[in-house]
Order: structure tokens, then sequence, then C-alpha cells
């Protein structure tokens, strides 16, 4: 994502963050914009504070003198009381090339100068010296940063169907999020962890994004790869900066697809690095204040049964709701916007198609889509006759194709069968029982 | 990022999947790892690893000589190669492949004890002894011993063998599954079905994509089913074998004695009794259990 993007949001957050006006002024001076420079350092006058202003006054010499990056970073790194070499600029942490410091300065949130003025007064060098909240360890490409953000806010609008999906979720979820108050006086817990589980393909990534959307958070997708680390012990600190991260950005969510990676089941492997994580992961959920961190953690799996017993104990990922296949109505939907872009020839009836597609998933009848469309370039190829997908070619290959999601059902059926004593799989029996 | 750096953050990411069994996901971490070297050794073993779990063992043999040609531990890489030859039931070669590799390593346990299984089915009992004996010599709590150990003392139905190796697993084992799943085993094996059906659910619950435990669990309820009563007796007391000897017996003694009625009475009793036992009651079941399956409806 782009920087003025991220200071942009940062400033819809909070219109007072001065640190941040500066940061977008010189982020500004940087590309040459110089109006929007001077509005932004002039924003950042706005706090009554001598080192913004000595700030400020630097960033407008190099604006008036075409002041190069490097000044610029010795400046900062003067205010913030540090060594030039010492210095972590907005650069570094954007590209990520902190690695050498080994530290990651986050953003705005985190970046907090010194606002006892008197203090200057009464010792100027001491004053000189900006508290800054420096997060030691870990790698700027190990943690997720701002720029993370999902530039497109999905609600509940944009997913199709799925209606008794998406009341549950407003029930258990949004609504207690979005007002606390209630809850807390019943001593309730109004957010907390959320396992999203079902097939695979079936949209619980969108899912999750909705309801960031939905209560109006920003949206951290984590994925394993940024937190595993060779080195002994810098897993496990990247997992916690990505807490960090995601607190310092609330009201948040925090999405971990594939939980069932980080969180498997320490009964079922012997791994040191594996339980460490898991135990990290326990830790820092269980250290969310639901209540006042405005933190939503989602995790999403196909295989519920993998993710360790301890993650789905009270206070951790409690509530479990299963995304099941599209039903008839999001099946529609999903034949018409990936139909919506191709040329389509004659009348193409999503009603029928969404009856033949039973138990597919969102993937398969993207799959669906694209293997019609192979089809019709094929037939273009041999006939020279161009024509678009028709409703012929849908059905052709829907009967040669089989919905992927009956294996995971199959898989589940015999859970339920013999294994569900404690009822977690219940949502899915009734739905086998249901549509099966 | 350098390569290197590139290369032990992605190996780290893949080592941390195979050990939480993802090994396909691990699959495009290795790519990105090949790309930068196609010729990582251990990025190959990992690869014919991921091959050896979808089958392809042709391929899997491919990558493991991949690796072996660029430096890779030969212990690891001729155990798998071995494995997949025994897989489609390449013994010869597979011998071949474990006696490469113990050339390699002599004091390997898990390539002992590997290699004592595969004899163990083609039915060299004597030589799988030595090799086991060697194994646990080497490294008496290494996992893989002690499975080998498990499953010879099973084939060879020694009770005494079976209580102590499991014994051992349960000490030193860290899979809590192949515990559970051996543990059931073992009640099996001694005709405690209940006891062997509980084990096998614990089993299931944790891992119920593994068909192998659902054929386990699905086992056990046949074998417990009121239809197998007859069956479970005979069982009881001794099996099928010495039931059928002293069935003789008692016929040959009828005979003698000139006891007709008595005697036609009990060789069509036997006789029915073993076509109910191997033929009526699985048909039975087969219909009863099936028909009451909510699932199959």
């Amino acid at each position: 994502m782009d920087k003025i993007a991220i200071f942009k949001m940062m400033l819809e957050k909070d219109k007072e963050n001065y640190e941040a006006w500066f940061l977008l002024a010189e982020e500004y001076r940087q590309r040459d914009s110089l109006a929007d420079a001077l509005f932004a350092y002039a924003k950042a006058l706005e706090k009554n504070d001598p080192k913004m202003r000595e700030m400020v006054i630097r960033g407008l010499r190099a604006l008036t003198e075409g002041g190069n990056k490097q000044e610029t970073a010795e400046g900062q790194a003067d205010v913030h009381g540090l060594e030039p070499e010492q210095a972590v600029s907005l650069e570094d942490i954007t590209q990520g090339s902190c690695e050498d410091i080994g530290a990651v300065i986050l953003p705005s949130a985190e970046m907090q100068l010194s606002r006892e003025d008197e203090g200057l007064n009464k010792d100027k060098e001491e004053s000189k010296k900006a508290k800054i909240r420096v997060l030691e360890g870990g790698k700027k490409h190990n943690v997720v940063s701002i720029g993370d953000y999902l530039p497109e806010r999905v609600t509940f609008a944009d997913v199709g169907g799925l209606h008794e999906l998406k009341k549950t979720i407003e029930m258990k979820i949004i609504k207690p999020f979005q007002s606390p108050g209630l809850f807390s006086k019943f001593q309730k817990k109004s957010g907390g962890g959320i396992l999203l589980y079902g097939p695979p393909g079936c949209g619980k990534t969108f899912i999750a994004q909705a309801m960031a959307g939905e209560v109006g958070a920003n949206f951290f997708p984590v994925h394993i790869s940024e937190i595993l680390n060779p080195y002994f012990g810098v897993s496990e600190k990247n997992l916690h900066h990505i807490f960090e991260t995601a607190r310092a950005s609330r009201p948040a969510v925090l999405f971990f697809d594939e939980i069932d990676t980080l969180g498997y089941s320490r009964l079922k492997s012997g791994s040191d690095l594996m339980r460490s994580l898991v135990d990290t992961l326990l830790t820092e959920m269980q250290s969310i204040n639901m209540n006042t961190d405005k933190l939503l953690v989602i995790g999403a799996t196909n295989m519920p049964w993998d993710v360790d017993p301890a993650l789905k104990r009270p206070g951790r990922f409690d509530k479990m709701i299963f995304v099941p296949p599209p039903d008839k109505e999001a099946r529609k939907r999903i034949f018409q916007l990936k139909l919506g872009k191709r040329p389509v020839a004659g009348l193409v009836d999503l009603e029928v198609l969404a009856e033949k597609t039973v138990h597919y998933s969102g993937a398969d009848i993207e799959n669906i889509v694209e293997l019609a469309a192979e089809r019709v370039i094929d037939s273009i190829m041999e006939t020279g006759v161009e024509r678009g997908i028709t409703m012929a070619d849908l059905l052709e290959v829907i009967a040669e194709t089989k919905p992927s999601t009956l294996e995971w059902i199959s898989i589940v059926k015999n859970y339920v069968k013999y294994a569900n004593q404690s009822g977690l799989y219940n949502e899915v029996a009734d739905y086998i029982r249901k549509y099966l | 990022m350098d390569v290197t750096a590139f290369i032990d953050r992605e190996l780290a990411v893949v080592d941390y999947l195979f050990s939480v069994d993802k090994y396909e996901e691990a699959v495009p971490h290795l790519q990105n790892i090949l790309q930068q070297n196609p010729v990582h050794p251990q990025a190959l073993f990992f690869l014919a690893l991921v091959y050896y779990g979808r089958e392809q063992f042709e391929e899997t043999r491919r990558l493991c000589v991949d690796a072996l040609v660029n430096g890779f531990d030969k212990e690891g890489a001729y155990g798998v190669i071995a494995a997949a030859y025994e897989k489609e039931y390449r013994y010869p070669a597979a011998e071949e492949a474990y006696l490469q590799g113990l050339q390699a390593n002599p004091n390997s346990a898990v390539l002992h004890a590997d290699y004592a299984r595969l004899m163990m089915v083609t039915g060299f009992w004597d030589k799988a002894r030595a090799l086991l004996n060697k194994a646990m010599e080497l490294e008496p709590t290494n996992q893989n011993v002690i499975n080998a150990m498990i499953d010879f003392s099973f084939a060879e139905m020694d009770e005494k063998k079976q209580r102590e190796a499991i014994q051992s697993l349960m000490e030193n084992g860290s899979d809590e599954i192949k515990k559970i799943v051996k543990l059931s085993l073992y009640h099996h094996f001694k005709g405690d079905y209940k006891q062997a059906r509980e084990y096998a659910v614990q089993a299931f619950l944790m891992d119920p994509a593994n068909r192998n435990l659902l054929a386990l669990v699905e086992g056990c309820d046949y074998a417990l089913h009121p239809l197998f009563l007859p069956r479970r007796l005979i069982g009881k007391l001794g099996g099928g074998a010495v039931v059928f000897l002293a069935i003789f017996t008692v016929l040959v003694l009828l005979a003698a004695l000139n006891l007709d009625v008595i005697l036609a009475i009990v060789f069509y009793s036997f006789v029915a009794l073993v076509l109910y036992n191997w033929m009526v009651a699985p048909v039975l079941y087969h219909l009863i259990v099936r028909g009451k399956d909510p699932w199959t409806k």
C-alpha cells in the first residue's frame, strides 16, 4: 500500500495526529508535491510543540533548498535522540530494509513524542530525546505492516447468500464488538477469537474480510511465512510483534488463515518450534482484553480437528463457526460474477446452473467457468468462428466435474458419527442431515 | 535479502510445515528454494518426500538420487528410495537400497529397523529379528525402532514382547496418535475389542482424515456387534482352530460310541455355526448396519 495512503488512513482516524501530518508532509516533499507538502507541514505546526516546530522547519528548509533524503534522515535521527547511523527512515520502515538494525518502528500510533514542553526548559539536551517505541528483534519482512491493510473494504453486502451464516456472525460477533457496553454489563465478553471452519474454497477468508469491514476495523491477514524464522526464538518474537502491530492499529481484525498450521495440535507433533509457537499464540490470545483492546482474532481452517485443543478453549478461539458450501443464492451470485466479464452467448440461466451445482464451492464454480471458457477457446481455434460461452458449455462442464467439498464432508461425517461427543461439530451434522 | 538468507528462511518454513504434516503446503516454498538453487540437496530431498506422500514413487526416487548426487545425507536418501521400492513391492531393489544406506552409515538404527521390517514382510524372520536386535542395541529409544519392534511382536503374536515394546513407546514416543493406535491394536489382538475401540476412537478424534484409523474403528465395531457373539466366544475359547479340533474330537468320540443322533446334531450344529459365523453374520451385518447408517440412506 502507498505510504501516503497509509498516513491518510491514520489521519482519518485521528486528525490530531501531528506526527502523521509531519510524515505525510515529508512524503509529499520527497515526491515534489510542494503544495500538498506545505499544507501538511502547516497542519503539523498546529501542534504547539517546539520539537515539532523544529522538525517542520527542517522539512521546510529542505523543501526550499531541495534537501536530500539523507539530510532528512539525519535530521530525524537527531530529533529522535538517535545517532544518524541508528536512524530508521520511513523509507526503511515501509520498504523493509531495517534488517541490519533488527528493529521496526511502528508508524504514528507507536511513535509518541514527548509532550512535556516544560522539560525542554529544564533540560534542553534531555528534552531533545523524543520517546519513540522501538520493537526490537525480528525483521521487517516478518512483521505485518500497515501496508497489509486491505485497500478495499468488503462488507456482508458483498457476500452473496449465506443469510444464516451472516446472521450468526452478526449476532455473535459484530453486534457485541460494536456495542461492548451491554455485554460488559452482563460480565460477558464482547469479542474473542473466532474459528471459521469448513470445506476449502468456500469463502472463509472473504467472510473474515467482510467481518472486518462490518465492524470497521483494520484487517491484518497473517501467513505462517511471515512468522517463521530459522533463528531460535525469532519466530515467537515475530508472532508477538504481529499482535503488537494489530493492537497499535485497533480496532483491528487479525486473521490467521490455515490456523491449523500455526496452531497445530501439540498432541500430534513433537516439533519444539511448533510447541513454542502454539504456546506463544495461546499467551497472546489470553492476554487480549476483548472489551478494551478492540481486537478480533479470526482463524480459518479446513481441518479444525488439527487445531490444538487448548486453542479452542474459552478465552481463545471459543466461537466456532461453520462456513458451509455456498447456498443456491450464493452460487447464482458467484456464477454471475465469474461470467460477468466474459463473452456469453444466448441465455444463461443462473437459476439452473445454481440448481445443478449443489455442494460446489466457490472455487469449484470458478473452475467450471474457467473450463467452459477453455472449451470455447478450443472450439474457436478449431472452427475459426468466434462465439461466447453458452449454457450448454457450462452444463457439459458441470456434468464432468464433482464438488470438491464432498471429500471434506465425508471426513466430517465420519467424525460426527464416531467422535462428536462434545457436540463441537453439531452445525456440520445439521448441515449434512439437511442437505445430504 | 540475499539468496542464502532467503533460502534459510524458506527452509525454516518447509521444516516447520513438515513437522506439522502439511507436506503439500510446503511445495511452493520448496519451489522458491529450487528457483534460487536448483540443486539444493535438502530441498530436493524434501520434495522427494512430498512425492512419496503423493505415491509417485518413480519421481521420489529420482529426486532422492538428485539429492544424493548433490551431497545429501546417504542414510536418509537411501531409506526413502528403499521405502519407495517397498511400496511398489519391488523387494529386491528395496533391499539393495537399504544395503547401500547401511554401507554409508552402518550405525543407523532407523535403517536397521526399516530393513528388519522388509525382512519381516518377506518372511525372513531370523534376519528380521537379528536386524531389530541390532537396531535396539544402537538406539533403543528411537520411535521408528520401537514401532518396528511392536509390529514384529504383533506378527509373532508374542504378548510379552508386545507389552514391553508398547511400554517403551509410551515412555519414548512423542506422537500421541501412534501411541494410541498401538494400544488399540494391542487390545484388538488380545480380543478386547471394547478397549481397542475406545483407543481407536480417541485416535480417530485426533486425525479424522486418516482412513486407516476409520478402518480400525469400523473393524472394532464389526467385531463388537451382537451378530458376532458366537465368533467372539470362539475367540475366547482359543480361536477357530482350537474349536474345530475340539468339535472334531467330540465327533470322533460320538462316532466311536455309536451315538449317531447326537453325532448328527453336533455335526449339523457345527456346520450351521460355521455358515452363520463366516457367511450369514457378515451379510446380515452389512444389511443392518448400512441400513441403519443415517449417512448412507
